[in-house]
């Protein structure tokens, strides 16, 4: 199969078996909440309170300042947001990759359906879910004034996003099922990237002799587009430039990988 | 054209001694398995309408088949091509969410089996009646019983209606009642002209379904063909398999001598002597002279009468009686009792066979000498049946003029 072959695949597949797509999607979050009295007000209460411990340490404690000539803001708290909202999609997807094969091992041994699906449900549902967050986020930003031409781009922005976190989760998910250590491994991983993103802090706060360590991970560009995109209406092409060749490099590897792989899944499982 | 066409179909899979093997295997490029053959070199074929079985001891590479059959599993050599929709009950519910209701798993599982939204609106309703489960379907499936998740599962994914359908010994589980409804099922399939793959370990399921079989031993198809002879040999081998790893021989050339033989089936009288004229409502015994050598031997006995074999007037066996397998020692004598017997006519036989303790495998049969049975009665026709009369009554109808057809109805 050639590697336009196996995008064409990628692209068909969703829509050739929409209802069992649909029918993933809603079990995935139904499934989160089924059994639980509060149900979705959960899914907003726990990266809630999360969030205000944040807002609290950083911005009441430590009281880390911001300039508004660097990062469109002067509010910790809108700055923070900006980045930590996408972050926490990211973070859900990235953590549930590594139990997306493992945890329908069941299923994949008996019955034959597109496991592209999988993959695709576990990028889709977490920046769904948080994405009531952002919308509200986005709401008070219009009521603070911050509404700009340039947000335009923010759909660009989280497609592009998203791509790099589906051809993440398309490696971790498929490596998992033969080296399940990256399981534990994920934990770690997750916490230390969060705090080498610049989220809680603005780039401009990092010592100059350890910026270069930051610009490595893969992660700043796409946080600095949300910043740029969400509080000053700019975005940098370079940034944009760089995400959307990285996204693609990593998609076109996570595909070519999971093609590969996929039949020995229920070898293995 | 064949709706089932696996060709030389093989199955190795790698085993780690360790995770850890798997990784340095990956790294170094240096093989750290051992090669373990789960199927190898197996072809057969089902033309559309066909049902085949497939039976073997655990481990003999069935499972691995049904998985190939089924597509989670592609074969490390060989080919299999199927025609047309396939559905694979592998195990049932495997899809089910547990949070979730015997409704919404209808959906997800549905949809797993292929069918679009539209198609499931549509069978939803008789999925749940065959189910049984109207009362409790909108409860979540976490609560239903072992039985009522299979129950559920089986109706979903023959609902689909497929054009093939493979079945891994699902039916082992539910209750007397819904097993011989899923057999039912499974019969209407059948006469509708879709292929069945059954895979079990219950001879009488294969043997009430499937008209070939194939039997793999070892991931090896040891023989196939027509299910009585696949089953009896596989019986056979069973029986043998006290010698290890004995070669397993082909008995379907029926060269062997009868485990059990039947050495004399005759008529008696309540005492014991020999009958060749009974008279109908008489009691008579039937007598059945076995012998078998060497060990016991547990099995079933049956007994038919009529006035030919291919047609008898009633045949019984101790298994249909609920009775324990015979255990068949020696020389031994078995009688069958009829009090009353209500057949009348000429050259009736008595014939008796010999199965072993599935009633499945026949080991040995034998007729008796016909008889005549008489009856003194006026009445006509094979048999007498218990009867009575009821006349019409003897009250005069009224009789008016005028209007003779509301007469009549009075």
């Amino acid at each position: 199969m050639t590697i336009f072959s196996i995008i064409r695949r990628w692209l068909e597949v969703p829509v050739r078996f929409r209802t069992l797509f649909w029918g993933f999607l809603q079990n995935d979050i139904r499934g989160r909440f089924a059994g639980s009295i509060g149900g979705f007000v959960w899914s907003l209460l726990t990266p809630l309170a999360n969030l205000f411990i944040y807002i609290f340490v950083f911005s009441v404690v430590l009281q880390i300042r911001l300039k508004p000539m660097e990062t469109g803001t002067d509010s910790f708290a809108v700055f923070f947001l900006a980045g930590m909202l996408p972050w926490l999609a990211f973070s859900e997807a990235l953590n549930g990759s590594t139990s997306l094969f493992l945890e329908r091992a069941n299923l994949i041994t008996k019955v034959a359906f597109p496991l592209e699906l999988l993959p695709l449900t576990g990028v889709i549902v977490p920046f769904f879910l948080n994405g009531v967050g952002f919308v509200m986020y986005l709401a008070y930003l219009i009521l603070k004034g911050y509404a700009h031409l340039g947000w335009f781009w923010l759909p660009v922005v989280v497609g592009v996003h998203m791509t790099f976190t589906l051809s993440l989760i398309i490696l971790i998910s498929s490596l998992t099922v033969f080296l399940r250590d990256i399981k534990q491994f994920m934990g770690i991983v997750i916490s230390l990237w969060f705090f080498l993103t610049p989220i809680i802090y603005p780039m401009s706060m990092v010592p100059e002799n350890y910026r270069w360590m930051i610009k490595l991970n893969p992660m700043y560009p796409f946080i600095e587009l949300y910043h740029q995109v969400l509080l000053q209406g700019t975005i940098s092409w370079s940034m944009l430039g760089y995400t959307v060749g990285l996204s693609a490099i990593l998609f076109v590897g996570g595909i070519l990988f999971f093609e590969r792989s996929k039949y020995a899944f229920a070898d293995v499982l | 054209m064949t709706a089932v066409d696996a060709q030389h179909l093989t199955k190795q899979y790698r085993v780690y001694r360790k995770p850890f093997d798997r990784l340095k295997e990956a790294v170094t490029r240096r093989p750290c398995h051992e090669l373990v053959e789960a199927l190898s070199d197996v072809s057969f074929q089902v033309s559309p309408g066909d049902t085949l079985g497939i039976i073997g001891e655990n481990g003999a590479g069935k499972s691995t088949l049904l998985k190939m059959l089924a597509g989670t599993v592609r074969p490390t050599s060989g080919k299999i091509e199927t025609r047309g929709r396939l559905a694979a009950l592998l195990e049932l519910g495997s899809g089910f969410h547990p949070e979730f209701s015997g409704r919404q798993n209808i959906y997800l599982n549905a949809a797993l089996l292929g069918l679009d939204e539209e198609e499931i609106k549509d069978r939803e309703a008789s999925i749940i009646e065959f189910s049984e489960l109207e009362a409790v379907i909108d409860r979540p499936v976490k609560t239903y019983s072992s039985g009522m998740y299979v129950r559920l599962g089986f109706s979903i994914a023959t609902s689909v209606d497929p054009e093939v359908l493979i079945i891994d010994e699902a039916l082992s589980v539910g209750d007397q009642r819904f097993q011989q409804k899923c057999v039912e099922r499974m019969m209407g399939f059948r006469e509708a002209e879709k292929t069945i793959l059954v895979c079990s370990h219950s001879m009488y399921l294969i043997s009430e379904l499937c008209e070939n079989t194939i039997w793999l031993h070892k991931g090896r198809l040891n023989s196939a063909g027509r299910t009585s002879k696949v089953i009896s040999a596989y019986l056979a081998y069973l029986e043998r398999d006290g010698d290890g790893d004995a070669v397993v021989h082909d008995y379907s050339d029926g060269s062997h001598l009868p485990e059990v033989t039947i050495e004399s089936v005759c008529m008696v009288d309540e005492k014991g002597r020999p009958l060749h004229r009974v008279r109908q409502f008489q009691t008579i015994v039937i007598q059945v002279k076995t012998r078998r050598s060497g060990l016991p031997l547990k099995g079933h006995l049956a007994i038919g009468m009529g006035q030919s074999d291919t047609d008898p007037a009633f045949v019984t066996t101790t298994k249909i009686s609920g009775m324990r397998p015979i255990e068949f020692a020696g020389e031994q004598i078995t009688e069958l009792v009829i009090p009353s017997i209500p057949v009348h006519g000429a050259n009736y036989r008595a014939k008796a066979s010999v199965g072993d303790e599935f009633a499945l495998r026949p080991l040995d049969e034998m007729s008796s000498e016909p008889f005549l049975i008489e009856s003194d009665r006026p009445e006509i026709g094979m048999l007498w049946m218990e009867h009575h009369w009821r006349l019409p009554e003897a009250a005069q109808a009224p009789v008016s003029f005028g209007n003779t057809c509301r007469n009549r109805q009075l």
